[in-house]
C-alpha cells in the first residue's frame, strides 16, 4: 500500500476506510443499485460462491468484494451500498458517491429492479453524470416477462448511451452477455455516450451551464465537470475543498 | 507552474466558488427539489420509450391478495404472532437433538480425553483446572448450547426477510412504534433479538434514522432471547407449575414463560417512549418503508449467507468471551483462602444486597461471571450452589447441568430457592445486563461508550427496580 | 455486613466527590454563556443603534448589578469590548465572537430542523444552549454536514465563515399596504409566546400565501390552510416577500384520500425539511408523480401508497405534508 501513492485509493482519505488494494487488479468495477434489487446475487453470480463475502462491521455499511476473470483480465469488483439516490447526505450515499467519483472504477455495474425502472433510471442518471463508464444490468427481467411487459433493452441502452443488459440473476441468465459488456467498457472496446440531463428549470440550467465553462477551464481533464458544478451549487463543502487544495486537479491529470 | 500563474489560478478558483455562492443564494433552498424533479422527467420519459405495457391489466395479481391478506384487520396479527411462534418453537425444540449431540461430543467425550492428556503429562492441576475445567468447559458448553438455535433461527429468520413478510410485520406493528417515538422496522430487530441480541443490534442497521436505530440498539436487550428461553421454562416448570393441579402444569408454565416474553415487549415499548421524551428527544422524520415484492426465497442461498453473516459471526465472539470467563468461573470456585473458595467469600458479601432484590448471592454472582453468554447462567449457578453448601455427590468446581428436572428442583431449593426466588431470576432474567457479546456488539455499532454504557445500565436499574418491587410486595404478604 | 457498609459508604463519597467536580464546571460554563450572551445582545444592540449600557444587560438576563458588572469587565478585559461614554461597543474581535454564537445558533436549529425530528416549538431553546457548546471545528464540520445552508429554519440567513451577518430581504406582514401574492420569508421565534401562535397558525418560512385583505387589527391571508385572519401584533413578527408564483389552490392532503383513490402530486409542504424531505423525493414523490393509497394499517396509520411501481409505506404526519389533487374514477 505505502508504494502506490498514486493510486487511486489514496487520493482522498474519504476512501482509506476501505483500505483497498487495488493494484493488483487489472480493472474494478464499482457495483450500485437501488437496495433491494438483487445486488448481492449478481455479485455471487459473476464471483461464484467461492469469492470472499461476509458483513464487514463498518459504521451502516455492509461490503462485500469479490474478483472474477475474464478474458485474461483480472476483474476486481467492489459492492457499494445500496442507494436510492447520490444527490442526499446519508452516509450510505456519501461512501457510494464518493467511490465513484473519487475512486475512479473502470466500470460502473448498476443493477436495475426491470420492473420499477422509472425510479431505478433515476439513480442511473445520477451515475452517468459522475462517470462514463457504466454498464447496467437489468435484473428480474423474468418478473416483467411474467407480468406481459416488454421492455426494449436496446432502445433503453441507445437512449442511455451505455449497454444495458437483461438479466435474471437468480438463474444466471444473461450473466455471460453482462460480462462481455463489463469488459468491453473496460477495456475501451465499447465508447460509452452517457444521457446528461439537459431540462431544468431555466434559471438553474443557467447556473450550471455557467459553473460548468469555468469549472471546465480550471480542469481541462475532468471528465464530469458538470457533476462537480451541480455539487457547488448543491453546497457540497467536500467538493470545494477537493478544488481549493487541488486534490481535484490532481485526481484527473 | 510558475508563481504569478499559480497565484492567478487560486484566483480563478476564488472566482468560482464565489460565483457559486452567489448562484446559491439567488436559487435559494429549492435547487434540491429542481435536480430532482428534472432528473426524474428525463427518467420517466426514457422509461416510456423503453416499456409497453399488456393491452389489457392482468387480472388479479396474486401478490396484492397476498398483502390484503397479510396487512388485513383480522388475519394481520394472527398470522403474524403465529409465525413467530412457529419460528421460536422451530428454534427451542429443534435444537434440543443437535444440541445433545455437540454436548456429548464436546463435554461428553472430548473433555474427560482432554483432562487425561493434561494429566498423562504431568501438568500441575492449577493449570489443568484452569485450561481444561475452566476455559475449555465453559466455551465448549458455549458452542454447544449456542449454536444449534442459532443455525436454526437465523435461516428462518432469514428466509422469511427475502420473502417479503418482514417488512409487512413492520407495517402492522408499526402503530405501536409511532407512539413511543420509535420506528416500525424495531419490530424486526425485536423480533430478530429473540434470537439473539447481538444480532438484532447489528440488524438495527436497517433503520436509517440515527435516533430510532439507538432506541431500537438500547432495547433490544429486553427482546427475550435463545440464551434466555430454556432459563424462563426450566424455572417455570420447576416452580411455577407445581401451584396448579397437574393437568394445568404445562399450561401455566408457557403461560408464564409468555407473561415474560410479554413483559419484555412492554418495557421495550416503555423505554422508548422514556428515551424518547428524553436523551432523545423527538419525534422519527423520516419514517418511510418499502413493501418490496414478494420473491420466492432461495433456500440454499439463505442458509449459506445466514450461517456465514450471523451464526458464526455470533458464535465467534461469544467464544472469545467465554474463553477468559471460563477461566474466572474456574478460579473463583477452586481457589481458597483460610481453606474457603474465593466463591464463598464474594457470595457472603454479596447476600444482604441479593436478600433485598428477593435474590441470593450465588445468582448475582453467576451473573457477573457468567457474562459471556447467559446459556451458562444456570450451569453456574448449580456449580456455586453445590460449592457452597457442600452437596455431596457432584464434581466440585466445574460447570454442570443435570438432566432431571426433580434433581435440579433439589439442588435449587437446597441453595435456599423459593418460588419468589425463581419468579425474581426470571425477571431479572429478562431485565439485566445484556451479555459480553451484545455489549461489544453495541458498542461497535455505535462507536460510543456513552450510548454502550446506557444501553447496559437501563436493563440492569429496571431488572433491579422490578424484582425489588416483587420482592417487598411478596415480603409483605408472607 | 461491616464490610458492606464500609464499601458502600466509600462509594458515596467517590460519588460526592465527581458532583462536586461537575457543579464546578457546570458553573464556569454558566459564566460562559453569561458572557456569551451578554456579547449577543451587545451585537444585536449596536446594530440597531439602541445603546448597550449595564441597565440593558442587567434587564436583558435578568441579573443583579454586580453580575452584569463583571461581566463587562470580563468582556473589557479580554478586548471583547470597549466602553464609550457609558455605552458598550463590540471590538472587532468581539464582533466576531458574537457572529461566531449566532452562526452556531441558526446552524443548530438547521441541524434539528432537518434532521433531529424535534418537534419545531424547542429548536430555539435547545440552540440557546448548543450555541455555547459548539467549538469552531465542531461548527465547521456541522456546516459541512448540512451542505452549507443559506437560512436557518426560520428564515435567518446563515452567514458562511468568512462571511459577516446579513439581512433576507422582506417587510413585515403588518406593514404592507398592497394585496397580492407573496411568500413568506421569515418566522421571528421570540418572544415565545407569539411564535407559538404563529406555528399554531402553520405558518413557516418559503410558504407561498395571497394577501387579500388589510385592515388597522389584522391582515387577511390565503393559505394552503385556507383563509386566516392574522392580529397585527403577530404579524408583526412575520416578513413577506412579493413573489409572482400562483398560490395552489383546490388540494388535497395525501393523508385525506381513501383507500383505493389516487392523486397526482402538486407540491411538497416546506414544513417538510432535510433527509425527510430528500428521501421522499428519491422514492419519486415528486410534483407530477401519480400516488395512489393501496392500503392501511388497522389503527390507520401508517398507509401503504403505490408510487412508480413501488409500496412505500408512510405515516400520516408525513403524508399530510404531502399535497395532491385527487384524481376522479383514479
Amino acid at each position: 500500500m505505502a508504494d502506490c501513492v498514486n493510486c487511486p485509493a489514496n487520493v482522498l482519505s474519504a476512501l482509506k476506510r476501505y483500505g483497498e488494494n487495488m493494484q493488483d487488479a487489472d480493472f474494478v468495477v464499482a457495483l450500485a443499485g437501488n437496495p433491494n434489487v438483487g445486488k448481492s446475487t449478481i455479485l455471487n453470480d459473476l464471483t461464484g460462491l467461492k469469492q470472499h463475502t461476509g458483513n464487514w462491521p463498518g459504521k451502516t455499511v455492509t461490503r462485500a468484494e469479490g474478483a472474477f476473470g475474464y478474458k485474461e483480465k483480472k476483474f476486481k469488483i467492489i459492492d457499494l451500498p445500496g442507494t436510492y439516490s447520490l444527490l442526499s447526505t446519508s452516509a450510505d450515499e456519501e461512501i457510494a458517491r464518493d467511490f465513484i467519483l473519487f475512486g475512479k472504477p473502470d466500470v460502473t455495474l448498476v443493477v436495475v429492479d426491470s420492473t420499477k425502472l422509472e425510479r431505478n433510471l433515476n439513480l442511473v442518471l445520477q451515475i452517468l453524470e459522475i462517470t462514463d463508464k457504466v454498464v447496467v444490468a437489468l435484473n428480474l427481467f423474468d418478473e416483467l416477462r411474467r407480468k406481459n411487459i416488454k421492455l426494449d433493452a436496446r432502445r433503453l441502452s441507445a437512449d442511455l448511451g451505455v449497454p444495458a443488459v437483461p438479466v435474471v440473476a437468480r438463474s444466471k441468465e444473461g450473466i455471460n452477455e453482462l460480462i462481455d459488456y463489463v469488459w468491453q467498457v473496460a477495456s475501451g472496446e465499447y465508447v460509452c455516450k452517457p444521457k446528461r440531463v439537459k431540462k431544468f428549470n431555466g434559471k438553474i440550467q443557467k447556473a450550471i451551464d455557467d459553473l460548468t465553462a469555468d469549472v471546465k477551464k480550471l480542469f481541462p481533464n475532468l471528465p464530469n465537470a458538470r457533476w462537480i458544478a451541480m455539487r457547488l451549487l448543491e453546497g457540497d463543502m467536500q467538493i470545494e475543498e477537493a478544488i481549493k487544495n487541488g486534490e481535484l486537479g490532481k485526481l484527473f491529470q | 507552474m510558475t508563481n504569478a500563474e499559480k497565484i492567478s489560478r487560486e484566483e480563478q478558483i476564488k472566482a468560482l466558488l464565489k460565483k457559486a455562492e452567489n448562484y446559491r443564494k439567488e436559487i435559494g433552498d429549492s435547487f434540491h427539489d429542481n435536480i430532482v424533479e428534472g432528473i426524474f422527467a428525463e427518467a420517466e420519459r426514457i422509461a416510456s420509450r423503453a416499456i409497453q405495457y399488456p393491452d389489457k391489466k392482468p387480472s388479479k395479481d396474486w401478490e396484492v391478495v397476498l398483502d390484503r391478506l397479510l396487512i388485513s384487520k383480522y388475519a394481520g396479527y394472527p398470522i403474524m404472532f403465529l409465525m413467530l411462534a412457529i419460528v421460536l418453537w422451530l428454534t427451542i425444540q429443534g435444537a434440543n437433538y443437535p444440541s445433545d449431540l455437540l454436548y456429548d461430543l464436546l463435554l461428553g467425550k472430548i473433555y474427560p480425553i482432554l483432562k487425561n492428556a493434561f494429566i498423562s503429562i504431568g501438568t500441575p492441576n492449577w493449570l489443568t483446572g484452569i485450561i481444561v475445567d475452566g476455559a475449555y468447559l465453559a466455551t465448549a458448553w458455549v458452542i454447544s448450547v449456542m449454536l444449534p438455535p442459532m443455525a436454526i433461527f437465523f435461516p428462518l429468520f432469514t428466509l422469511l426477510e427475502d420473502f417479503g413478510f418482514l417488512p409487512r410485520v413492520a407495517f402492522n406493528l408499526d402503530n405501536f412504534f409511532r407512539k413511543v417515538g420509535a420506528h416500525g422496522k424495531q419490530a424486526l430487530t425485536m423480533s430478530m433479538g429473540f434470537g439473539c441480541n447481538a444480532a438484532g443490534v447489528v440488524a438495527t442497521r436497517i433503520i436509517d434514522s440515527p435516533r430510532e436505530r439507538l432506541i431500537a440498539i438500547i432495547t433490544n436487550n429486553f427482546a427475550l432471547c435463545n440464551g434466555r428461553w430454556p432459563t424462563q421454562i426450566l424455572l417455570a416448570s420447576i416452580f411455577i407449575a407445581p401451584l396448579v393441579p397437574p393437568v394445568w402444569a404445562g399450561v401455566i408454565s408457557a403461560a408464564s414463560v409468555i407473561a415474560i416474553a410479554l413483559l419484555g415487549v412492554a418495557l421495550t415499548l416503555f423505554t422508548s417512549y422514556a428515551l424518547s421524551r428524553t436523551i432523545l428527544k423527538g419525534i422519527p422524520s423520516t419514517f418511510s418503508l418499502e413493501l418490496p415484492p414478494y420473491r420466492p426465497p432461495r433456500i440454499l442461498q439463505t442458509l449459506y449467507t445466514s450461517l456465514i453473516d450471523r451464526t458464526i459471526y455470533v458464535l465467534w465472539r461469544a467464544i472469545v468471551f467465554a474463553l477468559p470467563a471460563g477461566m474466572v468461573i474456574w478460579l473463583i470456585s477452586n481457589v481458597t483462602y483460610d481453606g474457603v473458595p474465593l466463591a464463598k467469600y464474594i457470595v457472603d458479601f454479596l447476600d444482604p444486597f441479593a436478600i433485598i432484590f428477593g435474590l441470593n448471592g450465588i445468582i448475582l454472582l453467576a451473573y457477573i461471571v457468567a457474562i459471556p453468554a447467559n446459556e451458562i447462567v444456570i450451569p453456574t449457578i448449580l456449580m456455586l450452589t453445590v460449592l457452597i453448601f457442600g452437596v455431596e455427590g457432584y464434581q466440585h468446581g466445574v460447570l454442570f447441568e443435570l438432566d432431571s428436572l426433580p434433581d435440579t428442583a433439589n439442588l435449587l431449593r437446597i441453595g435456599g430457592w423459593t418460588i419468589l426466588t425463581a419468579i425474581n431470576v426470571m425477571v431479572f432474567s429478562l431485565a439485566h445486563n445484556p451479555c459480553s457479546t451484545t455489549i461489544y456488539t453495541i458498542y461497535k455499532e455505535t462507536g460510543s461508550w456513552k450510548w454502550t454504557t446506557v444501553s447496559v445500565v437501563i436493563p440492569l436499574t429496571l431488572g433491579f427496580l422490578l424484582t425489588f418491587i416483587i420482592a417487598q410486595v411478596y415480603f409483605l404478604f408472607t | 455486613m461491616n464490610i458492606f457498609l464500609l464499601i458502600l459508604l466509600l462509594a458515596l463519597l467517590t460519588g460526592f466527590v465527581f458532583l462536586f467536580g461537575k457543579l464546578k464546571s457546570e458553573r464556569e460554563f454558566r459564566e460562559k454563556i453569561r458572557v456569551e450572551d451578554a456579547l449577543k445582545h451587545i451585537y444585536t444592540s449596536n446594530k440597531e443603534n439602541i445603546p448597550a449600557t449595564l441597565n440593558s444587560i442587567k434587564g436583558h438576563q435578568k441579573i443583579s448589578d454586580q453580575s452584569a458588572l463583571k461581566i463587562i469587565k470580563t468582556l473589557i478585559d479580554s478586548k471583547l469590548a470597549e466602553r464609550k461614554k457609558n455605552q458598550l461597543f463590540l471590538t472587532e474581535e468581539g464582533k466576531k465572537y458574537a457572529l461566531n454564537i449566532i452562526k452556531n445558533h441558526r446552524l443548530w436549529e438547521r441541524y434539528l430542523a432537518e434532521e433531529s425530528g424535534l418537534d419545531e416549538e424547542h429548536w430555539h431553546k435547545e440552540a440557546e444552549k448548543m450555541e455555547h457548546k459548539l467549538t469552531e471545528k465542531e461548527r465547521r464540520e456541522l456546516r459541512k454536514k448540512l451542505g452549507n445552508p443559506l437560512r436557518d429554519p426560520h428564515g435567518d440567513a446563515i452567514p458562511s465563515e468568512e462571511e459577516d451577518d446579513f439581512e433576507i430581504a422582506g417587510e413585515q406582514l403588518s406593514e404592507i399596504e398592497t394585496t397580492g401574492k407573496y411568500k413568506v420569508v421569515h418566522v421571528e421565534d421570540e418572544p415565545h409566546e407569539i411564535y407559538k401562535e404563529i406555528l399554531k397558525l402553520q405558518i413557516y418560512p418559503q410558504m407561498p400565501v395571497e394577501v387579500t385583505g388589510i385592515n388597522e387589527n389584522s391582515v387577511t391571508i390565503k393559505t394552503e390552510h385556507g383563509t386566516l385572519a392574522i392580529p397585527k401584533s403577530v404579524a408583526t413578527n412575520i416578513s413577506v416577500a412579493k413573489v409572482e408564483t400562483e398560490l395552489l389552490e383546490g388540494l388535497q392532503k395525501l393523508d385525506s384520500l381513501k383507500v383505493g383513490e389516487s392523486g397526482i402530486v402538486v407540491k411538497l409542504s416546506e414544513r417538510l425539511r432535510g433527509v425527510a424531505r430528500r428521501r421522499l423525493l428519491d422514492l419519486g414523490i415528486i410534483p407530477g408523480s401519480k400516488i395512489k393509497v393501496m392500503y392501511e394499517n388497522v389503527s390507520g396509520n401508517p398507509r401503504a401508497y403505490e408510487i412508480k411501481n413501488t409500496l412505500i409505506a408512510l405515516r400520516n404526519d408525513i403524508a399530510e405534508q404531502i399535497f395532491v389533487r385527487k384524481e376522479e374514477n383514479g
